[in-house]
């Protein structure tokens, strides 16, 4: 994993298709995207450094539902956050923040994350978060200039007309999600493609594909 | 096994103090957050408002749909959301939410009025359609009326959303000036006259009272007496604005060459018009294509080859019933009608209908059931049985469920307004059917 480019790193846009389900619907506004991201990323580093804070408390047979609670508390605390001082991005996230509770499930690989020390586990979550972060930046940054002619809010006026409205409904999401991920997936090494099943990935068991991590 | 029963209870202890720190902590900080969420809320509900009365101090609330009883406005309609007084004197704003079920959610809209009851600013807040209606362009044609909102019109094509956003409007000004917060504008006779065709002229209106008609236009010196001139668009008759003196009229004429004039009351006064006003409104109107020739080729089709079928004059009839027929098959004596009421899309459709002599639905039938295949691609509907449910139908004992097409919804209407209209025409051109009413 220290050796891996940030690419190669097990990042949820990349690799995890349910990732896909605030990609797609927050990624039409490239803030409502910085503010997801965000959001994660905030929601990721404080769980982690919870998680090893408590691990040796926590016995080994509700390790899973522990990291549950922690993980859809702190959701909780960054919801409310936002909803107090975010208010306009938090509008335009809606329900999806708390959506992404499940993706930090499965981002923040608790069950791996409970066994490293605290500031590996910080520098994973902040490496995962990140690429989540410019992954959703990246994805909006395209449906928002191409589909609504804007960027960050702001009409670009020589797009005026040439507009892609698809990109802003969600069926121009996924297609950008595969736009993006099919460009991802031909720059990575071939030993890094992914073997993580789509069912894995929504049970939120993550096993990382070339060993070095597995426990 | 005692080793066991501790590790269990660790493990429940271990989730019950997780869950109650979580619990505290979220507990905490939604004490913290509570007031200035709110305070949030407030400036959101707010923000619209500003934008529509950028000069605007303060609002203080006047009325709102929440609490409505604690309100001293009263007779608010429901698309009313909220009523807000400027603090400073400027006037009002309102947000309102369209209620007419022709779009998938509500429009919501805000606009603000000065003391004189004129619109100041006005905005889409939230549009759920994909079809453009104009959302930046049209609210721009509200700027300075008053209530009457004189010749603020329809987007082409779009006109369920822009009459509901219209009908919102007006329904802003009805709370407004009920409650004497602004006084009415004044519609002129012209205004008045137009607006109402769709009640004496019902047949030229979509199933939401929209009238979908193309204006012609008038050559200098055309005429004497009109001074506008709408087309149906389903090209069963005309409406003309027309002017006699001082006097300004509504008059109609339908496809059979049938004209009546209709005072600014909506009072017939056909008797007392101008003759040569009568005449020129019917010249006018003679170009409408007689739609008799083809439509008695489609109700051949449902009569045996020996029927005769004679022509009727449309009396008085100003519903979706373009075409009337007497026809003897065999002996028995039949009605025939044909019908071209609005369906999905404001596209005109065509139903014909055969009555018995008691006024029961002997054969029906329509060109197309459903007129846009492409939005129904996957639809499949049993066209014969359908039809067949209107068969031995009266005015008396009609079940409007006949005619429901599940999930095409204008069809259905169009449907249910031809077989009434057809009743009605029944029962006012022929004895048997008067005799019935």
């Amino acid at each position: 994993m220290k050796n891996e480019s940030i690419l190669k790193s097990a990042n949820p846009i990349t690799i995890l298709f349910l990732g896909a389900c605030p990609a797609v619907a927050v990624t039409n506004n490239v803030l409502s995207a910085l503010g997801m991201g965000i959001a994660v990323l905030a929601a990721m580093l404080l769980s982690s450094a919870i998680i090893s804070a408590v691990k040796s408390l926590i016995p080994q047979k509700v390790k899973v539902a522990a990291y549950i609670l922690i993980i859809a508390g702190v959701v909780s605390l960054v919801q409310l956050l936002m909803n107090a001082f975010l208010p306009d991005i938090y509008r335009m996230l809606g329900v999806y923040i708390a959506v992404s509770a499940v993706d930090l499930l499965i981002f923040s690989k608790a069950e791996e994350t409970a066994e490293l020390g605290f500031k590996r586990s910080m520098g994973d979550s902040l490496a995962t978060g990140l690429v989540f972060l410019l992954a959703l930046v990246v994805m909006a940054i395209f449906r928002e200039i191409l589909g609504s002619g804007s960027f960050a809010g702001l009409a670009i006026p020589f797009m005026k007309g040439y507009t892609m409205s698809l990109l802003t409904q969600p069926s121009g999401g996924l297609l950008m999600f595969a736009i993006l991920l099919a460009v991802i997936n031909a720059i990575r090494p071939m030993q890094a493609k992914p073997e993580t099943s789509f069912a894995a990935a929504a049970s939120g068991i993550y096993t990382e594909q070339n060993g070095e991590d597995e426990k | 096994m005692e080793k066991e029963k501790n590790q269990t209870g660790r493990a429940i202890l271990a989730l019950v103090l997780i869950f109650a720190v979580a619990a505290a902590a979220i507990f905490g900080l939604n004490i913290v957050t509570a007031p200035i969420i709110e305070v949030n809320g407030s400036a959101a509900a707010l923000a619209p408002l500003y934008e529509v009365m950028p000069e605007a101090k303060a609002f203080e609330l006047l009325y709102s749909a929440e609490d409505s009883a604690a309100s001293a406005l009263t007779g608010v309609p429901e698309t009313v959301m909220s009523i807000y007084g400027e603090t400073g004197g400027m006037g009002y704003a309102l947000r309102l939410s369209t209620s007419e079920g022709y779009t998938k959610e509500p429009i919501e809209l805000s606009f603000a009025v000065d003391t004189e009851g004129r619109i100041i600013g006005i905005q889409v807040d939230a549009y759920p359609e994909s079809k453009d209606f104009g959302q930046d362009s049209y609210p721009l044609s509200f700027i300075g009326k008053d209530s009457a909102l004189a010749d603020v019109g329809l987007v082409a094509g779009v006109t369920y959303s822009s009459s509901a956003f219209k009908n919102a409007v007006s329904d802003g000004f009805t709370a407004l000036i009920d409650n004497g917060l602004v006084g009415a504008g004044i519609k002129g006779d012209e205004q008045i006259l137009t607006e109402l065709i769709s009640t004496v002229y019902p047949g030229m209106a979509n199933s939401a009272g929209v009238v979908q008609y193309e204006e012609q236009e008038i050559a200098e010196g055309q005429y004497k007496f009109i001074s506008r001139s709408f087309k149906a668009i389903n090209g069963g008759g005309y409406a003309f604005i027309v002017k006699d003196g001082e006097s300004s009229y509504l008059a109609l004429c339908n496809v059979s060459g049938f004209c009546a004039v209709y005072g600014t009351d909506g009072q017939e006064i056909s008797g007392d018009a101008d003759s040569a006003l009568l005449d020129e409104v019917k010249s006018a109107s003679a170009g409408a294509a007689s739609f008799a020739e083809n439509d008695m080729k489609k109700l051949a089709k449902l009569l045996s080859e020996s029927a005769e079928i004679t022509e009727l004059p449309l009396g008085g009839i100003f519903s979706s019933v373009t075409d009337a027929f007497s026809v003897t098959d065999g002996g028995t004596q039949y009605y025939a009608f044909a019908a071209r009421p609005y369906g999905y899309s404001n596209l005109p459709m065509a139903f014909y209908f055969v009555l018995d002599a008691n006024g029961a639905i002997a054969a029906m039938s329509c060109d197309e059931l459903i007129l846009i295949p492409e939005y129904f691609t996957d639809y499949e509907l049993d066209e014969p049985s359908y039809k067949a449910g209107f068969e031995g139908q009266s005015a008396d004992t009609w079940d409007s469920a006949t005619a429901l097409i599940s999930g095409a919804t204008f069809s259905s209407e169009a449907a249910e307004t031809a077989t009434t209209d057809v009743f009605a025409a029944f029962a006012a051109m022929t004895e048997k059917g008067r005799e019935a009413a």
